[in-house]
């Protein structure tokens, strides 16, 4: 939600001739048309309440025993309990809490790997693109070498470089997409930079800084939130990948990958350890990116009339 | 033509270098070796890890086991894995036939169930058909593979039976492996049933592996053919009266070469992360595991050795795609 | 789409009709869980590589009883030992053949030149095989340090050898019977040195054992056929397949499929399943283990004994078994596993007390104490699950006032910063690698305190005095009333919580006939047959 706001804000400031509200309904009109966009739209914004209001909506503690009830099948389940929704794990740890509390370290994950290699990216990319000679080739050359190595691969040395945990890993698959943004940043930042406008500012007296950040910057954004709204149900998957491999979150942390990969043992003796939490990312995934797909609708005719 | 290969062999070699460079690095900064590992429980007095990390090379200035490391890559040695003792090149080769094989299963399989989808949705836009398949390769797009490959498993292994759990070939089958690819070997071989037996062995892994180029292809190949549908030529074509079948049959070809070729391209690296987590559910004994193995037990010279290859087959792989791409689309070779 | 393709192909698969394991040659399957390192046993330390070698293909000059710990002849027919017991008279058994295969075919039966040749190579520098295939013999230099026990190699005769030793050590006799102490063939050696491929030697292994090798296919297949002339008597099956299946959930489905005859380490949630299948076999056996967690001793609070009791105290064992090893385990009391010779029956082991444990803290003057548990990164046999162990242990400190976090880390790291003392408090445990209580309580005296190995780093007179004694007496009798006394040292100055001895679970199927589990936790198919 948060991302389709700015992008509303960023066109404001870009065309200031239309007001907020013209371009937001603009912008809605064109989202609304793909149907699959606005209930991905829904469902992101409920895994979104239900990870902000983790703590208070839980049940139970993700992280509480209680040694009577492990392994309690979900309550329609010969054997369940209504207080134990989704059942429990072997230590007894109710798995609907569990899977809220999931929710708000992947959906964090996804934000912070976007924010971190989003601004790494742009500041690299623009000032590649800005200053050119041996300074961009040597970008651009690093850019290459991070894309010739599989991502996960690339990931999975860097967290054992780094250390197993959540914090790593985040910084590990959010190198590994710095390149998209790098590359993207640049090339806009190359083409505008020969504008007349930025020619403009500069002969004004406009700091690099302010030429980089304020004249160029809000011009290539369209693509990079794009970029950003695919990277997202992606680093979603790469942090639950790690988690599976045991290399992302640790014990006793919910996270939906690292669940997966305690419960692979109970595969066959107890299905819902080991269905939902992949129920929960699949969904996930799936909602935004049924939501990426109606953004990318809703700003493309504008990205094609600029 | 010529220039083209030029400006990209020059791209090439300082990127290549940048890899051998981190993937160097990179070892020398994981925490913990393979000697602490050996040692285990018991533990290692620091002389004999001096002496053994000696053995390795470990105690000579950096900028000298870089130098060597390099000099070593120029004369097709890339060390001698710390766990076998045999040489990195060599484990790497025998392991490379069963990825090559599992993701050329994967990619077939995707473009063979992509391509015509996607060119059908397209036709057929705003049906049922387009909206359902849409929906399937969005959710194939998203689909956690680690646990999709659970799930075929319970379901078609352990539940109805009807598919091998791991692994390339029955334990029974004592077939040569003479040229590493399993369906090849395996059809040579005098053994009845072997094929069949190293077939079904592919189906789950190749499912697996294939979702997500599958849903891209179809994604991608519908998008391509609902913008040549709008174009000019190909409606005047229809207004002509050619067939549309014929009008479809040539342009969707077209299409469906570059979507391909392009998807391999851009997937190959995909292809090779998604091995790692498919080789491991599997057990399937390709590079991908390997790998995995190999940074779990911190075999120094197996990662940095393994790094490079596999490098420099995604940048080879990248070249020869532009230049497919080139070929296919003359175009692009004129504009650079 | 997707479906359609899925449910294709599904039922293209169920057409394949998957042949299940059966052959007029009785071909065994064993879905081992890791590919082998090697077939020189000598040079790598895991039982995933033994299996595939020393305990297939090759023989020792001793060795153990198949599923016993009880000492046997192997290679050697017989063997005295000299008064002092300083030297060691080794009588080779006559007409033992090495195997013949399609790249090598012996010339000579067994003699001494095969046995001084399997322990030069791995003692002397200057052997021409010292530094074929790396050049390092953890096991030989490493764990048991033959290089500070051993004096002399000799060859009396072709039939005889005698070992004399620079001290006396009780445990020698058990030490050649582990798998890095395997004879192999100097003939074959100095054919691939002659042939200038002496890397093979280590990849194409030749023997003595019930089975010769055939071939290895990187982390696919392992084979090997029958060696119709072993000195024992030929293996009833004909060909054994080793089916590389890391995960243990896959190679419990292969069992189930039929794909496998046997699987090693089946994960204890499937016990129950495994167990109820008419087709399949559970069986179990005590392992030669003991998982525990040390205290730091040289930190404070660990200094103080009471600390340590107190929270000896607080621990739940009981709930630990339940959940950590699904009741595949038992509860420790001694650092000893109790089918071990020299195990303390009479110890009491402190109890569940929570009570105890606060009054003993407040008595110690230990307030709102803080501190760490580290818990291993893998899955030990004798600890299938460090960390759901750690946080059982921190809910259960934590009832006493005691506030634990929980520290993981990379597996080298962990085994070295340990090693160093780092930790407060530190989750580990130790397998037998032969059958003597002296190779456990090695691991807590005052030597392995200053080496890192003792994890308590406790340095404790009267516990090191009885240890040090015991390794120079040769009577068992002895030896086992000084190891009695020292376990009832060890329990009272508790430098450990003895957390549990697992039990070792084999899956397999109804045609396996006596399969025996092996106490020192390898895997043993001469003698098993097919039904």
């Amino acid at each position: 939600m948060s991302q389709v706001q700015n992008t509303a804000d960023n066109k404001t400031v870009s065309a200031e001739i239309s007001p907020l509200r013209q371009q937001l309904k603009e912008f809605w009109f064109y989202f609304s048309e793909n149907k699959g966009a606005v209930v991905g739209l829904f469902f992101f914004l409920f895994i979104v309440v239900i990870a902000v209001l983790a703590d208070v909506i839980a049940p139970h503690s993700p992280i509480a025993q209680n040694r009577e009830v492990g392994m309690i099948p979900p309550f329609w389940q010969e054997g369940g309990k209504i207080e134990y929704f989704f059942g429990t794990d072997i230590l007894g740890r109710d798995l609907l809490s569990r899977l809220m509390h999931g929710a708000r370290i992947s959906l964090f994950a996804g934000c912070i790997v976007i924010v971190i290699s989003l601004t790494f990216g742009v500041l690299l990319g623009l000032s590649a693109g800005y200053f050119r000679g041996i300074y961009e080739v040597i970008v651009m050359r690093v850019m290459d070498v991070i894309l010739s190595i599989p991502s996960l691969l690339m990931a999975l040395v860097l967290v054992a470089i780094l250390g197993p945990g959540l914090r790593n890993a985040m910084i590990a698959i959010s190198v590994t997409y710095l390149p998209h943004y790098v590359r993207l940043a640049r090339a806009s930042a190359v083409t505008e930079s020969a504008r007349d406008y930025v020619t403009s500012s500069k002969v004004a007296g406009a700091g690099t800084m302010r030429l980089m950040l304020i004249t160029i910057l809000p011009n290539c954004m369209a693509p990079l939130i794009v970029q950003a709204s695919l990277s997202f149900s992606t680093a979603i998957l790469d942090t639950a990948a790690l988690g599976f491999l045991g290399m992302g979150a640790q014990a006793p942390a919910a996270e939906w990958g690292t669940m997966l990969a305690d419960a692979r043992e109970f595969i066959l003796s107890a299905w819902w350890v080991v269905t939902l939490p992949g129920v929960a990312i699949l969904l996930t995934v799936l909602a935004i990116n049924l939501m990426g797909d109606g953004l990318r609708d809703a700003l493309d005719p504008k990205m094609k009339r600029s | 033509m010529f220039r083209f290969i030029l400006t990209k062999l020059g791209v090439l070699i300082p990127t290549f270098l940048g890899v051998t460079l981190i993937a160097f690095s990179f070892i020398r900064m994981l925490p913990g070796d393979p000697i602490e590992l050996l040692a285990g429980e018991r533990g290692v007095t620091p002389e004999r890890h001096a002496e053994l990390m000696a053995n390795l090379g470990f105690d000579r200035p950096i900028w000298e086991q870089y130098f060597s490391f390099l000099w070593g890559i120029l004369h097709g040695d890339l060390g001698v894995s710390f766990m076998s003792r045999q040489p990195v090149l060599e484990e790497f080769l025998t392991r490379f036939p069963a990825t090559v094989e599992l993701a050329g299963c994967a990619i077939i399989f995707a473009a063979l169930i992509g391509l015509p989808a996607g060119i059908i949705a397209a036709v057929k836009r705003g049906s049922a058909f387009d909206h359902t398949l849409m929906g399937i390769s969005l959710t194939g797009y998203s689909m956690p593979i680690f646990w999709w490959g659970l799930l075929l498993i319970i379901l078609f292994s352990a539940t109805l039976g009807w598919t091998p759990v791991s692994g390339r070939l029955s334990a029974l089958f004592w077939i040569e492996q003479d040229t590493g690819f399993m369906l090849i070997d395996a059809f040579f071989s005098d053994e009845e049933g072997a094929f069949k037996s190293a077939v079904s062995h592919l189906i789950l892994p190749t499912i697996v592996l294939g979702t997500i180029p599958l849903a891209i292809i179809a994604r991608q190949t519908r998008s391509a053919m609902l913008e040549v549908l709008g174009e000019d030529y190909v409606r005047t074509a229809r207004a002509k009266g050619l067939s549309s079948f014929r009008v479809i049959g040539i342009h969707a070809l077209r299409n469906a070469l570059i979507t391909v070729v392009t998807v391999i391209g851009l997937q190959v690296g995909v292809l090779l992360a998604g091995a790692i987590l498919t080789e491991t559910i599997f057990s399937w004994p390709g590079i991908g595991k390997w790998m995995i193995d190999s940074i779990f037990r911190r075999d120094y010279f197996a990662v940095q050795g393994g790094i490079v290859l596999i490098a420099s087959i995604v940048m080879m792989v990248n070249l020869f795609v532009d230049f497919m791409y080139g070929l296919i689309n003359p175009r692009i070779l004129h504009r650079r | 789409m997707i479906k359609k393709g899925l449910l294709a192909t599904a039922a293209f698969a169920s057409m394949l009709a998957m042949g299940s394991v059966s052959a007029e040659a009785k071909t065994f399957v064993y879905c081992s869980e890791g590919s082998p390192e090697g077939f020189t046993p000598a040079l790598y330390t895991s039982g995933t590589s033994f299996d595939a070698s020393s305990r297939n293909i090759f023989n020792r000059l001793v060795e153990f009883e198949r599923g016993s710990t009880i000492m046997t002849p192997g290679l050697a027919q017989s063997w005295e030992v000299s008064e002092d017991g300083l030297s060691y008279t080794f009588h080779l058994r006559d007409g033992v053949q090495f195997h013949k295969t399609k790249f090598f075919t012996p010339s000579r039966e067994l003699n001494a030149d095969d046995v001084l040749f399997s322990f030069n190579r791995q003692w002397k520098a200057d052997h021409p095989y010292h530094k074929v295939s790396g050049g390092t013999y953890e096991y030989f230099s490493g764990y048991v340090s033959f290089p500070d026990i051993l004096q002399t190699i000799e060859k009396l005769d072709d039939k005889t050898v005698k070992f004399t030793l620079q001290k006396p050590d009780a445990a020698f006799i058990s030490k050649i019977a582990i798998d890095f102490a395997s004879i192999h063939s100097a003939e074959y050696a100095q054919q691939m040195m002659d042939a200038g491929t002496p890397e093979k030697f280590d990849q194409e292994p030749i023997g003595t054992g019930p089975f010769q090798f055939v071939s290895y296919q990187k982390d696919a297949f392992i084979r090997y056929q029958a060696n119709d002339d072993y000195w024992s008597g030929r293996a009833p099956l004909d060909k054994l397949v080793f089916a590389i299946t890391p995960d243990a959930q896959v190679a419990y489905q292969k069992l189930a499929a039929g794909e496998c005859h046997l699987i090693p380490y089946p994960n204890q949630a499937d016990l129950a399943a495994i167990e109820a299948n008419k087709d399949l076999t559970v069986d179990s056996q005590e392992g030669l283990n003991v998982g525990y967690l040390a205290f730091n001793t040289e930190k404070k609070p660990f200094d103080d004994k009471r600390v340590r009791q107190a929270l000896n105290y607080a621990m739940n064992k009981e709930a630990i078994i339940k959940s950590v090893f699904q009741g595949a385990g038992k509860a420790a009391k001694n650092p000893l596993p109790p089918t071990l010779w020299g195990y303390n029956e009479e110890i009491q082991d402190y109890p569940y007390d929570p009570a105890k444990a606060k009054a003993l803290l407040a008595e110690a003057g230990v307030t709102n104490l803080s501190t760490d548990i580290w818990a291993m990164p893998v899955k030990r046999p004798y600890n299938p699950n460090a960390k759901r162990m750690a946080e059982l242990i921190q809910a259960d400190w934590a009832a006493v006032g005691v506030n634990a976090e929980i520290v993981s880390m990379e597996w080298g790291e962990y085994l070295s910063r340990s090693q160093k003392g780092d930790h407060d408090t530190v989750l580990l445990g130790w397998t037998a690698d032969y059958p003597d209580p002296d190779n456990f309580l090695s691991l807590l005296n005052c030597a392995s305190a200053k080496s890192g190995g003792n994890r308590a780093r406790w340095c404790h007179k009267e516990f090191d005095d009885l240890f040090n004694e015991a390794v120079k007496v040769s009577d068992p009798e002895k030896r086992t009333a000084l190891y009695e006394q020292a376990q009832a040292v060890f329990k009272e100055e508790a430098p450990w919580v003895t957390v549990a001895h697992s039990v070792v679970h084999k899956a397999m199927s109804n045609k396996v006939v006596d399969f025996r589990i092996d106490p020192l936790g390898g895997h043993v198919f001469y003698g098993v047959d097919l039904k």
